[in-house]
């Protein structure tokens, strides 16, 4: 099973970031990049090569369905798992960001405190389907 | 964690001002810019939620509703206007006096052994 070090995330709320910044340091060793816009996310992510991308749905100009519509459309991203955070994750809201791309969807609130967990449980499952 | 969960905490709060002044901003003809309203207090409630603070939650879910409602339907714009405009001042009565101590988060963050090591 492959180790969880590399992980992007995008939101474009600067405490959001930071929460998620301070959750996702319970992983050890991981390298963490955070983007504050879906713009800046097309820029760094060709760069960094994260293993993982956490995506909020919701952010003005470009929104996450459009970043990840971009991320899948450029071969240096193309195949970089997404997991959307989003407060609007209701049953017909799941089937439309998986049918987006998205490999998972991460409820807001966020729980700081369990947040590294979930995001451990999806890369886990992920590692498995592609073995 | 339990410190800077403390700092985010209280760094979020002293902020609000702020954001509900840049949040009430009108255009020249004295309409709110319902799409910046709007994804402004989305942005403020993922975060209120987050933390914990529940009542600032409830006020920024207010605001967001009667903005998305008014951007989709521009009919609407004079009748809930006001509505609005009080949804933002009640927002930022809250916001005055809001206290860090009031977020979920804040009684969880207890002190670890780990923290007090320093």
């Amino acid at each position: 099973m492959k180790n969880l070090t590399q992980i992007a995330c995008v939101d474009d709320d600067p405490h959001m970031r930071q929460i998620i910044e301070l959750a996702l340091g319970e992983l050890a060793d991981l390298e963490l990049t955070l983007f504050a816009s879906g713009q800046e996310a097309l820029e760094g992510l060709p760069i960094t090569r994260p293993q993982l991308v956490l995506l909020d749905v919701m952010m003005p100009g470009m929104d996450g369905f459009e970043t990840l519509k971009r991320m899948r459309a450029n071969p240096a991203t193309k195949n970089i798992p997404v997991i959307f955070v989003t407060g609007r994750a209701g049953l017909d809201d799941r089937v439309k960001y998986k049918t987006a791309g998205a490999a998972a969807v991460i409820s807001k609130p966020i729980n700081p405190f369990a947040l590294a967990r979930q995001v451990l449980a999806v890369w886990w499952t992920l590692d498995e389907a592609a073995a | 964690m339990s410190a800077r969960l403390k700092a985010i905490i209280e760094s979020y709060c002293a902020s609000l001002p702020g954001e509900i002044d840049a949040l009430d901003q009108r255009q020249a003809d004295g309409l709110f810019d319902y799409e910046a309203v709007r994804f402004a207090a989305h942005r403020l409630k993922g975060t209120a939620r987050s933390l914990g603070l529940e009542k600032l939650d409830v006020a920024l879910f207010s605001v967001e509703s009667a903005a998305r409602e008014m951007a989709a339907n521009p009919s609407c714009y004079a009748d809930r206007q006001g509505e609005l405009a009080a949804g933002i001042e009640a927002l930022r009565a809250i916001c005055a006096t809001i206290q860090p101590s009031e977020s979920r988060m804040w009684a969880m963050a207890a002190p670890s052994p780990a923290d007090a090591a320093g």
